[in-house]
């Protein structure tokens, strides 16, 4: 797995406006923050306002007189960057404060969702496989805590489980999704 | 947190799950965005999970884990090695039936119900003319037939005959009735059942009210000679 460095190099060229560096951290980020907010904001649009408003501040914040200090912290900065910005919208509620219109659509992710692209139809074809190598049990408890959205102690009491059973049974079918993931579509594309 | 608590504590797994909050959230959150291992992690388990839940929007479809079963005493018929050979036997028996026991048994049914002269051997008077011992020629594949006389002083409810061959061994036994024994017996002798020699036909009368054979009284003793037709 090859992983890129945020070091004192990365945030330097994100300050020079480096527009590779840019792109790469535009696109890393904007996933997690996709993963963050999703199950926080209502709507599409809310996450991606959010989303644009985190990455104006901190590359403002990188590019200010004194910017980063620790560049090991690039992550962290952003995901509380990305907190503060999420409080602002619970408390503003629809208050959203428009960026300049350049800035916006330089911040905007160009791929139509941060995710869209991995769940392809091949990817889908993987996540069968995976679930058709599932007990009935198994699949019963994944269908009822993902698809259904019940109550996950209620439904590990019907199948009679515990709780732990459904972190190892997702831990599994993941590890043997990523697997055939990286056999398939290839080590390059995981990340 | 370091990615060794994120790992140990199942941090991903949980945080799909949603059982993260307050501070064990916000302190996964601030790992998870300077390590990119969990957050690889995060991704593909998120991609794995929407992708779980378009396909469980379709109806249910379990593929039983295969079973190995110890092989059944049914596989038998399966294994080559053993249906061969047992067919080639089986081959075997349905020839030989055909061509020669089931030709053999029609000849036999066919003399059987063809007319024809059979050799007739009269025992009668045992005991004054005992001494005079009748002889049959009899036909190797054929049977003759033996006109026994049963005296029948009374006192007795059936007789027995048995057939002695000439080693002293019953070869044939049967019991008439005393109505049977009024007239002569006429017994349709195969001529496998005696041997060359001298053979016996020994008639015991049954006691009324005795049907156990100790109490068996001779009547009467027959011994004829037989002689085999080649």
């Amino acid at each position: 797995m090859d992983f890129v460095t945020f070091d004192a190099s990365y945030v330097s060229k994100l300050r020079e406006g480096d527009l590779p560096t840019e792109q790469h951290f535009i696109s890393y980020f904007s996933e997690l923050i996709l993963l963050k907010l999703r199950s926080r904001l209502r709507t599409p649009e809310l996450i991606e306002d959010a989303k644009q408003e985190t990455f104006s501040r901190t590359l403002s914040l990188i590019r200010s007189e004194g910017g980063l200090r620790n560049a090991e912290r690039l992550g962290p900065l952003v995901n509380s960057i990305c907190n503060n910005v999420l409080m602002e919208q619970y408390r503003s509620s629809g208050r959203v404060e428009t960026l300049e219109d350049g800035a916006a659509e330089r911040l905007v992710e160009e791929r139509p969702d941060a995710l869209s692209t991995l769940i392809s139809d091949d990817t889908r074809n993987l996540v069968r496989q995976v679930l058709l190598n599932l007990k009935e049990r198994d699949q019963m408890l994944l269908r009822a805590v993902f698809l259904e959205e019940r109550d996950k102690d209620e439904v590990c009491r019907e199948l009679k489980v515990d709780r732990e059973y459904l972190r190892v049974l997702l831990h599994r079918a993941k590890d043997s999704f990523r697997e055939r993931y990286v056999k398939q579509i290839g080590a390059e594309k995981y990340h | 947190m370091t990615h060794q608590d994120a790992l140990k504590e199942m941090a991903v797994e949980r945080y799909l799950l949603g059982e993260l909050s307050g501070s064990s959230l916000d302190r996964f959150e601030e790992h998870l965005f300077e390590c990119q291992e969990c957050a690889a992690d995060l991704k593909l388990g998120v991609t794995f999970i929407d992708g779980a839940r378009d396909e469980l929007r379709r109806p249910i479809r379990f593929v039983a884990h295969e079973v190995k079963r110890s092989p059944g005493w049914t596989s038998w018929f399966t294994n080559p090695w053993i249906l061969a050979p047992v067919l080639a036997a089986c081959l075997v028996v349905l020839a030989f039936q055909t061509f020669v026991v089931l030709p053999r048994t029609k000849l036999e049914v066919a003399h059987a119900q063809d007319p024809a002269v059979v050799n007739r051997l009269v025992l009668a008077n045992a005991g004054p003319r005992g001494n005079s011992i009748p002889e049959i020629i009899a036909p190797e594949h054929g049977s003759f037939v033996i006109s026994a006389d049963v005296p029948t002083p009374g006192g007795f409810s059936s007789y027995r005959c048995s057939l002695y061959i000439p080693d002293g061994s019953v070869t044939w036994q049967t019991t008439v009735s005393p109505e049977q024994a009024r007239d002569a017996l006429l017994i349709s002798m195969p001529t496998v059942k005696v041997e060359e020699g001298l053979n016996v036909l020994l008639i015991q009368g049954i006691p009324v009210g005795d049907s156990s054979s100790d109490k068996a009284v001779e009547v009467a003793k027959y011994s004829f000679r037989v002689k085999v037709q080649k």
